[in-house]
């Protein structure tokens, strides 16, 4: 009996020795350099200090300690970092793709210190294993003078982010300049919840639970310090994933003929951190009768794929390796799914896996209030109301993990945060985009991947109107009724606008605040305000030749009447003149002048031809930004099909697309002049405009003549080149 | 459409009634003249002669704005005018030509004797062209421009000098002629409103509108005028036994054409409405034989390329550019969105649309789990994209080994997208559209500013949702599309597991009705006008014979 015991344990020791290597998933941790953004405090100062590392691909841990005893640490954090914090130190470890700049709150104390050093430490393992010292950058902060007094401003709210979307939460990040609270107001219509804490910190972190799927939400943040100084921000968004993550379950199906009720077991070994290619994954599955697959899933257990090599199957207990193919940068989930002869199944733990073979860019984008694209007006902004809802599409390459749209109110500063999510082909990342405030906005695209690596591009200037009001020269006049009536293309009768195709109601019964705008498709319409005791109001006969916000500010008068007693008695007066001067200011084709120099570029066509700055010069060139992906560009596409090629230079370009994919779609579309792939964003990183389609007239020396982001006819664009 | 209708028999019936009653005048005239043979009344009765026809020709004018263009084009309308403009002024020519009464002297009041010469002739009144000042005339061209502002002042120059004959001279019994001619001057100032259509203030334009309430008032007026001068040369014409035979006969005549022209047209209008919902529904369903002929190719496409040997050989070798190479010519020469290839587990081996991107799964794809059992099949789906939907025709077929085990399978998939709509607008000249769930995902139809098309716009909430994607049922019925009036027709579109995912829908503009009509009508308006004088020859011989015996 001791001889087999031994017999086994020997077979057992000599298995575990034999057994190939599983190859460490996570990279050599050779060198680490950190930088602190704040070198200099007042006394009884709390300070958020922002460490950024040059690289942080291969750290599993970091661990900050204090420069001096004046600090007291009370806070950390770093998006996807597990941080923790005691007074001394402050500890990170990966949660998952980690940004590159992490925070330690610290309150300095009452009496100055000399500049010192923050001591920072990265290790490649989780437990801390073999830590190195982050040299080679600034780390020094020193504490001089007494505490600012009189503090009257409210805390800047910045970096706002939203991670851990699925399907029912989403975690909302923010930081402010100072510690203050913790308020978040959120709904999906109405903002009715909301989540308040008067925890005074300046790293702040609200998880949001039993959220409903692939909706829209609306939240507004607001923080208040010490001083009880308020600031609150605009209204951001955020729409929650559509479909789940398999959670880790145990499916027990017992075939027919079969009693066996016992899942088999599964386990998956931890790779998680972020790959150049796809890693390879192993594990080991048992079951108490044989086991019968073993897959494994990348989608968060939606599609399956067998496992690469499996040893076992058929056995009691099994081990598997796979490698999936052909990832493109990206977050993946995943899973591992043993099933047993009689159909008994279990699913593994997630593990999440970012691939980073590429720098994040954002491309082309298309923007959109209902089904109607929106342009530049004429001095190049988009126009959008107070309150109107647009849906926003982003072309982001380099296997971005999350495409945030920050909007900045170029009077106030204050920033307007949107959060896209992916749609899982081309690229594309979209997204809601709401504005709480009239004015105008610069509207920027922030890409991140997996790898901490940030990109941003400036996406448009949006001009957000206030709605049109109704008053009586003094006071808002509820419960008017504003209609809006077409021109009959066919009969020139005029019809009441059917505005319920478009999302919108007509007529417009006006509330408490009396303000109405439609966004009105191209036509010719006027507009008829009335209200009870009031003359009706008309505008002019105007046309729309692109969609646009129409409203105009109306002062009704009261009819004519008197008072009878308390009766008041009115007489009807009809309105023969227009008093509503409304002139949509946007010309047919949108074109703007200008005088630019075209970047240079070098780019492959679908045809493999090469098309370069050079080799467009002798001919007048029309380029267009397109992409296969959207609706407007492919129309674009079909009218760049028609010009006269052998005149004009006809170039479509289709930004952060594959040849591949290009050369298929031209194919498809018979675009004879072909399809040239800037797939890494050469050239529309260097023009002005992001917005698909957008086309550019340039003349012989190549020089940039005008531009037009909208559709084109064909007589148009004849029209514009500079011949 | 059948406010319009009537409006346009209405028009039809005033002027007939109109041309009646100046030839009616026209033959006083030509009586008087008969006796004297005197130029002023030669004059009077060939300007009112001509009047009756331009007004015969006007009643088969149809309004062009609403009922679309004319057989005859623009002629009938610019010769109508032109007619009654000269007839106006051939009239008011003969009334100047024509002295007053004298006055009778009354006693012990000595009165020269009354020198025609002496007394001021009344001025002819020329046409005067009143430029337009910001507005746009309407389009007429020629003379007809240039009679729309003519025509109300021949007409109120005639009222005038009848007014003269009837008070300055001794004529009282011309008052009602008067009466008739500013009713009918009156009328043609108002229709200078058809000049000013195109005006930006919206009241105007819609009393300016065709059959708006100025065309109303200009036919009513015109309307009563008529009935002035009808009354007042019935009088004359009863006078006489064979004119009174001849004008009852020819009134006869006139409102039996009247009636059987209204009654026909009518019928003709209810009929056009009725088959072209009819066409429609036929039109839909074709619609969606061409959406099964579209499964019916990608299925064929994937079977084909499922049973080809070399394919299962280059999947079973993971031969990926001998895959590319078989398929990449496929993609346009079938028209084809997407081709994928899969292995047996469902992991894709090629995306011949994109070929860089493979490697992933689509096991839990339906259609390749089905195809993966042995079950090839095809599905509508909607796949969304940034602005509109796109309904996408999906067809799997499995791959098999020469032992007949699955090896993989091939799906194959095509776009139901403006290319398709296009083709059958040229095959078949129907406005089609395709709706993915609730939103336009592909359409002939333009927006007015001719070459857009408002993709993603919804089905509108109400019937057709609720019968159409509620309930999947067909739908036929009135709608506003695109800022048009249309007669549409709908039918539901439904996926492999009998799910509706979408709508097909034609449609045909409401006034293509009134316009396919609007032919008909004028061709038989100019056939009753052309019969009713062709009728005055017989009408004329039969009355004198009966006259005549009777003497």
């Amino acid at each position: 009996m001791f001889k087999r015991v031994a017999r086994l344990g020997t077979a057992l020791v000599l298995l575990v020795a034999l057994w190939p290597q599983v190859p460490i998933a996570y990279g050599i941790l050779g060198s680490c350099q950190a930088d602190v953004d704040v070198h200099l405090v007042t006394q009884e100062a709390q300070t958020r200090f922002a460490f950024t590392f040059d690289d942080v691909s291969s750290i599993q841990r970091i661990t900050i300690n204090r420069p001096s005893a004046e600090f007291t640490i009370n806070g950390a954090t770093g998006e996807s970092w597990n941080a923790s914090n005691s007074n001394e130190e402050a500890v990170f470890i990966r949660g998952g793709p980690v940004a590159s700049v992490i925070y330690v709150d610290a309150l300095s104390g009452t009496s100055d210190a000399s500049p010192a050093d923050w001591i920072v430490t990265a290790s490649d393992d989780i437990g801390g294993a073999d830590a190195i010292d982050c040299l080679g950058g600034n780390l020094t902060t020193e504490i001089s003078g007494s505490p600012i007094a009189g503090d009257t401003t409210g805390p800047v709210i910045s970096n706002i982010f939203v991670t851990g979307l699925t399907t029912s939460t989403a975690t909302i990040n923010w930081t402010t300049d100072e510690p203050a609270t913790t308020q978040i107001n959120y709904g999906l219509n109405e903002l009715d919840e909301s989540f308040v804490s008067d925890t005074l910190t300046t790293a702040h972190s609200v998880a949001l639970d039993s959220l409903q799927a692939g909706l829209t939400y609306y939240y507004f943040l607001s923080s208040k310090d010490a001083s009880d100084n308020e600031s609150t921000t605009g209204t951001n968004t955020f729409i929650t994933k559509t479909t789940p993550t398999i959670a880790p379950n145990v499916t027990t199906v017992a075939k027919p003929g079969s009693s066996d009720l016992v899942p088999p077991t599964v386990t998956f070994d931890k790779v998680g951190g972020v790959f150049q290619s796809a890693p390879t994954f192993t594990g080991t599955a048992s079951d108490n009768i044989a086991l019968a697959a073993i897959e494994y899933s990348v989608d968060g257990g939606k599609n399956w794929l067998p496992a690469d090599e499996v040893v076992g199957l058929g056995s009691v207990a099994a081990q598997y390796r796979f490698s999936p193919i052909n990832l493109e940068d990206g977050d993946y989930i995943v899973l591992v799914r043993a099933r047993d002869t009689a159909d008994n199944s279990v699913v593994s733990e997630a593990q999440t896996v970012t691939i980073d073979a590429l720098d994040p860019f954002i491309g082309g984008y298309v923007l959109y209030a209902g089904s109607q694209p929106l342009y530049p007006n004429g001095d190049g902004a988009i126009i959008t109301v107070v309150n109107a809802e647009l849906d926003l599409s982003v072309n982001a390459i380099g296997g971005a993990t999350s495409v945030s749209v920050i909007a900045r109110q170029a009077e106030s500063g204050q920033d307007a945060t949107f959060s896209l999510v992916d749609q899982g082909s081309d690229n594309l990342w979209t997204g809601k985009m709401l504005f709480s405030k009239a004015g105008v906005y610069q509207v920027r695209a922030t890409s991140r991947d997996g790898g901490g690596n940030i990109s941003t591009r400036e996406l448009a200037t949006i001009r957000v109107q206030s709605p049109a009001t109704i008053t009586d020269g003094g006071q808002s006049v509820k419960d008017a009724t504003v209609t809006v009536f077409y021109q009959d293309i066919e009969t020139k009768t005029w019809n009441e606008w059917d505005g319920s195709v478009y999302s919108q109601s007509n007529p417009v019964v006006v509330g408490d605040d009396a303000t109405y705008s439609f966004l009105l498709p191209e036509g010719k319409y006027y507009i008829k305000v009335q209200a009870k005791g009031y003359r009706a109001t008309l505008s002019n006969i105007f046309d729309v030749y692109q969609p646009t916000v129409i409203g105009a500010n109306t002062v009704l008068k009261k009819r004519p009447g008197f008072s009878l007693g308390g009766l008041q008695l009115r007489l009807p007066w009809p309105s023969f003149k227009p008093t509503l001067d409304i002139q949509p200011g946007v010309t047919s084709t949108g074109v703007i002048t200008k005088d630019a120099t075209l970047p240079p570029f070098s780019l492959r066509r679908s045809d493999g031809q090469t098309v370069s700055t050079v080799s467009i010069l002798g001919k007048p060139t029309v380029l267009s930004l397109v992409s296969p992906w959207s609706l407007t560009a492919r129309q674009q596409i079909s009218v760049l099909d028609t010009l006269p090629q052998d005149q004009v230079n006809v170039i479509a370009v289709g930004s952060g697309q594959n040849l591949s994919r290009l050369t298929s779609y031209a194919r498809l579309a018979g675009f004879d002049a072909g399809l040239v792939a800037d797939t890494e964003n050469q050239l529309i990183n260097g023009l002005s405009s992001g917005l698909t389609p957008t086309t550019y007239f340039i003349d012989r020396q190549g020089v940039v003549k005008s531009m037009s982001s909208k559709v084109l006819s064909e007589e148009e664009i004849i029209n514009n080149v500079p011949f | 459409m059948w406010l319009q209708f009537f409006a346009q028999n209405f028009h039809f019936a005033v002027n007939l009634f109109a041309g009646l009653a100046s030839l009616g005048v026209a033959w006083l005239y030509l009586d008087a003249w008969s006796n004297k043979h005197s130029k002023k009344e030669f004059l009077k009765w060939l300007g009112f002669g001509i009047l009756g026809f331009a007004y015969l020709i006007e009643a088969t004018v149809i309004e062009q704005t609403v009922l679309g263009s004319s057989p005859f084009g623009e002629f009938t309308q610019s010769f109508a005018a032109a007619a009654k403009v000269i007839g106006y002024i051939t009239i008011a020519v003969g009334l100047i030509m024509d002295p007053l009464q004298e006055v009778p002297k009354n006693e012990g009041i000595t009165f020269e004797v009354g020198n025609d010469q002496k007394q001021a002739p009344a001025q002819p009144v020329q046409p005067t062209v009143v430029a337009p000042t910001k507005q746009t005339l309407p389009a007429v061209s020629g003379f007809g421009t240039l009679s729309v502002i003519a025509a109300p002042m021949g007409s109120i120059a005639i009222a005038a000098l009848y007014l003269r004959r009837a008070t300055t001279g001794l004529e009282r019994h011309l008052k009602p002629v008067f009466w008739a001619f500013a009713l009918i001057g009156i009328s043609d100032l108002a229709s200078v409103a058809s000049a000013y259509r195109d005006t930006t203030n919206p009241v105007f334009a819609s009393w300016f509108a065709a059959f708006g309430w100025v065309w109303w008032f200009e036919h009513l007026s015109l309307a009563l005028g008529i009935f002035f001068l009808g009354r007042w040369v019935w009088g004359y014409l009863t006078e006489r036994f064979f004119s009174q035979l001849f004008m009852i006969f020819t009134a006869m005549v006139m409102m039996i054409f009247l009636v059987v022209g209204v009654g026909f047209t009518s019928l003709l209008v209810n009929n056009i409405q009725r088959d072209t919902l009819t066409k429609l529904a036929t039109a839909v369903n074709v619609l969606g034989y061409a959406v099964d002929t579209k499964k019916s190719e990608t299925t064929a496409v994937a079977e084909q390329l499922a049973a080809s040997s070399d394919l299962a050989s280059a999947l079973i070798t993971k031969d990926r550019e001998k895959l590319i190479s078989l398929t990449q010519s496929i993609i346009p020469s079938k028209q084809l969105s997407t081709l994928i290839i899969t292995n047996a587990s469902g992991q894709v081996i090629l995306r011949a649309e994109d070929t860089s991107r493979w490697g992933d799964s689509l096991s839990d794809d339906p259609l390749i789990k089905r195809a993966l059992f042995g079950v090839g099949q095809s599905t509508v789906s909607v796949k969304q994209e940034p602005g509109a939907p796109v309904l996408q025709v999906l067809s799997a077929a499995v791959i098999f080994d020469s032992s007949r085990t699955s090896i993989g399978t091939v799906m194959t998939g095509l776009d139901l997208n403006e290319a398709f709509v296009d083709r059958i607008k040229d095959a078949t000249g129907l406005q089609s559209s395709i709706y993915g769930n609730d939103r336009l995902a592909a359409t002939t139809l333009v927006a007015p500013d001719g070459k857009t098309n408002t993709l993603g716009v919804k089905i509108g909430e109400g019937a057709i949702k609720d019968t159409v994607l509620n309930n999947a049922a067909a739908y036929q019925g009135s709608v506003s599309l695109q800022s048009r009036q249309m007669l549409a027709a709908y039918t539901p579109v439904k996926d492999v597991d009998n799910q509706v995912v979408g709508a097909l829908m034609v449609a045909e503009p409401r006034s293509s009705v009134l316009q396919i009509a609007g032919r008909s009508i004028q061709t038989t308006f100019v056939l009753a006008a052309s019969l009713l004088v062709l009728s005055f020859v017989p009408t004329f011989f039969v009355s004198r014979s009966i006259s005549r015996q009777l003497e």
